[in-house]
C-alpha cells in the first residue's frame, strides 16, 4: 500500500498513514462542512490495511477541535481499530491534548472510554 | 460479547437486520436471541449518541467561551483596558437614539495629556504607558457606572455621559482634572506629575454624532489655547 497524505486545511486536520512505520497522525481541527464525505477514503483506506497487514499500529491524534460529524467519524475510526485489538492486534493511542484544558480532557477521556486498546492521554507540548 | 467486545457488531447487525426488514417489511417474526441481540445493538447505538453530544457539546462551549472573549478583545484598547474606539461609537448611537426618544441630551468629554512627550522623552515610553494605565483607571473609578470612557488616541481620552447637561459635565471634568492634576507617579525614584486638558460639548437633538465629537475636540482645542489644565465647555467664551 502506498502512504496516505492528506494536506491540512484551516477547517480539515493533516493526515498521514505511512503504511511502512504504520503510524497513523491526525492533526489539527476537524469541522469540514461534510465530515463523512471527509473521512469515508480514510475510513476505507484503514480497513484495507487492516485486513492486508497485521503489524503493530499506532495512532497518532491531536485535534484541538472536532465538529459533531467529525467526532461521530472519529469514533468510528477507533472502531475499526478496536475490532482488530480484540482479534490480537498491538493498537496504542497516543491522544495529544491540552492538559491544562479541562474540556479537552474531558473529551479525551470520552473517546478513552468507548475503547479497550492503550489510549494515553499526554500533553500537548510533547506533540512532534 | 458487550460492544467493547466486539466494536462492529452493532453495525454489522445493522446492516442485517436493515436488509431483512426492507426485503420483508416488518411483519416477519425476530427470534429471542435476535431481539436480544438488537436491543444489545439499540443499547450501545444510544450510548454511542449520548457520548458524541457530550463532546460536541464541550467543544461548543469551548467556543462560546472564546467567542466572549474576542467580542470583549474587539471592544478593548489592550493598554488601558478601556473601551476603544469601536465601542465607545456603539455606545454613542445608542444614546443617541434614546436622546431621539425621551428628549434627554448627553454630554462628551474629550481629555488630553499636556506635554505628554515630555514624559515619554525624560522617562521612557513604559512611563508614559504606566501613566496612560493610571489615568484610565482614576477616570474609571470616578464615573458613573452608566458613563463610558473610552481611550480614543494615543493619549487622548473620550468620556461619554448618558443623560447628562452641560453644567455637570463640567463639573465632572473638573473633578477629573483636579484628581490628576494633584497626582503624581512614582517611577525610578522620583514622583512624576501630569496634568490634562479637558473639552466638553453636549449633544443637541439631531446632531450628528460626529459633529458632537468635534464640538468637544474644539473646546479641548481651546483649553490647550488658554494655558492648558483646565477645562473649557463648548460654545462658552470666558
Amino acid at each position: 500500500m502506498e502512504i496516505l497524505h492528506i494536506e491540512g486545511t484551516r477547517s480539515t486536520p493533516e493526515i498521514h498513514f505511512d503504511p511502512v512505520d504504520r503510524v497513523l497522525r491526525i492533526a489539527g481541527e476537524s469541522y469540514p462542512e461534510n465530515s463523512f464525505a471527509f473521512y469515508q477514503p480514510l475510513q476505507a483506506w484503514i480497513a484495507e490495511f487492516l485486513s492486508e497487514n497485521s503489524g503493530a499500529v499506532v495512532l497518532n491524534i491531536g485535534l484541538s477541535y472536532l465538529n459533531t460529524g467529525s467526532t461521530k467519524c472519529l469514533l468510528d475510526i477507533l472502531d475499526l481499530f478496536e475490532e482488530a485489538f480484540v482479534t490480537g492486534r498491538d493498537i496504542t493511542v497516543d491522544w495529544h491534548c491540552d492538559r491544562d484544558n479541562d474540556r479537552a480532557v474531558e473529551a479525551a477521556e470520552e473517546f478513552a472510554e468507548e475503547v479497550t486498546m492503550p489510549f494515553n492521554i499526554i500533553p500537548i507540548n510533547e506533540f512532534p | 460479547m458487550t460492544h467493547l467486545e466486539d466494536p462492529g457488531r452493532g453495525k454489522s447487525l445493522i446492516e442485517k437486520y436493515r436488509n431483512r426488514f426492507e426485503e420483508s417489511g416488518p411483519q416477519e417474526p425476530v427470534s429471542h436471541d435476535e431481539a436480544a441481540e438488537i436491543f444489545s445493538a439499540y443499547l450501545k447505538l444510544e450510548r454511542r449518541l449520548a457520548r458524541i453530544a457530550r463532546i460536541s457539546d464541550a467543544f461548543q462551549s469551548e467556543l462560546q467561551e472564546l467567542k466572549g472573549d474576542l467580542e470583549h478583545l474587539s471592544r478593548t484598547d489592550p493598554l488601558t483596558g478601556l473601551a476603544n474606539r469601536r465601542d465607545i461609537r456603539e455606545r454613542l448611537e445608542a444614546e443617541q437614539s434614546r436622546c431621539h426618544r425621551n428628549g434627554k441630551v448627553f454630554s462628551l468629554i474629550m481629555a488630553d495629556f499636556d506635554y505628554f512627550k515630555r514624559i515619554n522623552d525624560k522617562y521612557g515610553h513604559a512611563a508614559g504607558d504606566n501613566f496612560l494605565v493610571a489615568v484610565a483607571q482614576t477616570f474609571q473609578a470616578n464615573l458613573r457606572k452608566e458613563d463610558c470612557c473610552a481611550r480614543w488616541g494615543g493619549e487622548e481620552f473620550l468620556i461619554l455621559l448618558p443623560e447628562t447637561e452641560p453644567e455637570n459635565a463640567v463639573k465632572t471634568a473638573e473633578k477629573l482634572r483636579k484628581i490628576i492634576a494633584g497626582y503624581a507617579l512614582e517611577l525610578q525614584g522620583n514622583a512624576i506629575g501630569a496634568t490634562l486638558s479637558f473639552g466638553i460639548s453636549t449633544y443637541r437633538e439631531n446632531e450628528d454624532i460626529d459633529a458632537c465629537i468635534a464640538k468637544a475636540d474644539e473646546a479641548l482645542y481651546q483649553a490647550k489655547n488658554r494655558g492648558r489644565n483646565q477645562s473649557v465647555l463648548y460654545g462658552v467664551s470666558v
